[in-house]
């Protein structure tokens, strides 16, 4: 859905890019893209005044790179790299994508090549996470919590040093007590080693916090005709208005399609009666099973504010193949 | 080449622990409500567990709350919401014992910081809580199968890694020691099982098909397929096509959208057939109530 929204931006005339973590082998092949290149590629629109580009976040290759360019110093750069638990974390370890999208996103709307960047986030769930990752960094990398994990080796402060409050020794004490001395020595230097880029990690994430709530930003909510789905998508909507973004759209996946208008639907003489009985009442089943997912719609949509555009978006289109059905897709949003 | 086939069921059945995934909105909640339901009726004892920080099935059986600690459902399983700050606080609380110290681990600032954003920890503390009934670690869980309604399939995926990620990262001491159990868990498939829903469109079939290839090389687990919500045609295919002809304007235009649902499915069902070893068709359920959904997809798997 991100990939129509970018197309239907194009259409419109306007420089836009996608941003997509893990999209479908078909989809990337539609959109040019090359998994693991983390590049922008053009992507072959005609007819349109605008112009496309569509890149998939490679996690690692964002984070190395983060590092390389604001560590500054080559022997700081090669501690990070070496530390067990970065590595872990740029590479296995779920968490460093929300970092490594924004910070994506951040570089992308920076860079002034595009007047629209479409930004795929994951499902519901994790969005939530999505949408509190720059508060996070934000907060962790603080420098009165690094100064907490500094080497022991430094003679100033120390781990469990001197400007530890007696509450965070017996804390860490106590992690210690649960992990292990190694897994908190990895900790110690990996924030040792990150404090080099804390001063510029708190800077990206209150960037990237400002842009998200800032007037340029809106947020698309996709949700299907299901009623759990929908109180998930309330949820979202409420966690949005709470964390003090945008919601602007709604689009609301595999609605039935326009039912046979009910004068129509009478048996012509040609039919079997018995083939034509069997699939109206088929029919009906189907329909009555969709018009009560209408009803849990249309009161999804009465309590969504004025502002927020609500699109549906038929079933019986067929899966997206290619750009063509992307360009149907957008012409429906 | 067209693996030996099996029973979808062998992913659940005598098994302890089955993860349930897919990609968002195929209905992977529902397998795992339908699987922990026909586990139910089997006469185990199980416990459906849901990961994050918001419960699904809350609103889909209207409970009154889901939290961390189990509460009994109707359907005769009980239901709990885990999350990695929860089954840490139940960890901590379980081993450092004093309550008093337990606040000053939980109300300390870097704590709460440290434990969002440090790596690996969150995952460490969900794969723990999930298996330490096999395990034998922390408060004892008295459930014969735990039914994980899991993230979708990336995250899923990180999350399955994760102990192997740890274990590389840290040897010695309880996470070195806790991370080797936990992938040892993870790996022995007559503990563990993996089940993953789709539906048939090609970007479920196709991610269901990249992730269970991972789950293959890099988790080195079997997984069992669901194809959801199938539609079956009401009359004969070629006594649609006619009435697509016969009737355009009327009750032709819903053959219509009927034949394209049917071809796609049957494409999309072989390609799973020749790609996976263990899969199982549910079909289309034409009712929003949750109790009819879950008794006839748990029907639709018994057959399996």
């Amino acid at each position: 859905m991100a990939s129509a929204i970018a197309v239907r931006a194009t259409q419109l005339g306007r420089r836009t890019l996608v941003l997509t973590v893990d999209p479908a082998k078909r989809l990337a092949t539609a959109l040019g893209l090359e998994l693991g290149s983390d590049q922008d590629h053009r992507v072959p629109l005609t007819n349109v005044s605008g112009e496309l580009s569509a890149a998939v976040i490679d996690s690692k290759k964002v984070f190395d790179g983060f590092i390389a360019k604001h560590a500054q110093q080559a022997d700081v750069v090669a501690r990070i790299m070496k530390n067990r638990l970065y590595q872990q974390m740029s590479t296995t370890l779920s968490g460093s994508q929300e970092f490594t999208a924004l910070e994506r996103l951040l570089q992308a709307t920076e860079s002034g090549k595009y007047d629209l960047v479409v930004l795929d986030t994951p499902p519901t769930k994790h969005a939530v996470d999505f949408l509190t990752a720059p508060q996070r960094i934000n907060s962790l990398f603080q420098d009165s919590i690094t100064r907490w994990f500094m080497s022991p080796n430094d003679s100033s402060t120390g781990f469990f040093g001197k400007i530890v409050g007696r509450g965070t020794r017996v804390a860490l004490k106590s992690l210690e007590t649960l992990t292990g001395a190694q897994f908190i020595e990895e900790l110690i230097d990996f924030f040792a080693a990150v404090r080099s880029v804390q001063s510029v990690l708190r800077e990206r994430s209150e960037r990237v916090h400002q842009l998200m709530t800032g007037p340029q930003t809106g947020f698309v909510v996709v949700t299907s005709f299901d009623a759990a789905k929908l109180m998930e998508a309330k949820y979202l909507q409420g966690e949005l208005d709470r964390l003090g973004y945008r919601l602007q759209g709604a689009i609301i996946n595999r609605a039935f399609p326009e039912g046979v208008p009910d004068h129509l639907l009478e048996a012509p003489d040609n039919v079997d009666p018995q083939v034509y009985g069997k699939v109206l009442d088929f029919y009906k089943q189907f329909k009555e099973y969709h018009s009560v997912r209408y009803n849990l719609y249309e009161e999804f949509s009465k309590g969504l504010p004025s502002s927020v555009k609500v699109v549906r978006v038929p079933e019986y289109q067929r899966d997206v193949y290619g750009l063509s059905d992307l360009e149907n897709l957008a012409n429906i949003l | 080449m067209q693996a030996t086939k099996q029973a979808a069921a062998t992913a659940w059945k005598g098994r302890k622990i089955v993860f349930v995934s897919g990609k968002g909105g195929v209905g992977k909640s529902l397998v795992a409500a339908a699987i922990a339901q026909e586990e139910t009726r089997a006469g185990r004892k199980v416990l459906l567990a849901e990961i994050g920080d918001t419960s699904y099935y809350k609103d889909f059986w209207n409970l009154p709350h889901v939290g961390h600690d189990p509460v009994a459902t109707k359907a005769g399983f009980d239901i709990a919401l885990w999350n990695g700050e929860s089954c840490l606080r139940e960890y901590v609380l379980f081993y450092l014992r004093l309550q008093r110290l337990y606040s000053l681990f939980f109300e300390n600032k870097v704590m709460k910081s440290l434990i969002n954003v440090a790596p690996g920890l969150n995952e460490i503390a969900i794969l723990g809580k999930i298996t330490s009934g096999v395990r034998k670690v922390g408060p004892p869980m008295h459930y014969d199968l735990i039914v994980v309604d899991c993230y979708a399939t990336g995250h899923a995926l990180a999350l399955l890694q994760a102990p192997k990620g740890m274990m590389e990262a840290i040897k010695f001491g309880p996470m070195g020691h806790h991370s080797r159990e936990m992938e040892a868990v993870i790996e022995n498939q007559s503990i563990c099982g993996y089940v993953v829903a789709t539906l048939l469109e090609e970007m479920p079939v196709v991610e269901t098909l990249e992730f269970c290839e991972k789950l293959k090389t890099q988790v080195g687990v079997d997984s069992s397929v669901i194809a959801n919500k199938i539609l079956s045609l009401p009359v004969e295919e070629a006594q649609l096509n006619q009435l697509k002809t016969q009737d355009p304007r009327g009750l032709g235009e819903f053959a219509k959208y009927l034949d394209a649902i049917f071809d796609r499915q049957r494409e999309l069902f072989a390609l799973l057939e020749k790609s996976v070893s263990r899969l199982a068709r549910v079909p289309f359920i034409f009712s929003a109530d949750p109790e009819v959904l879950v008794k006839k997809t748990g029907e639709a798997l018994r057959e399996t």
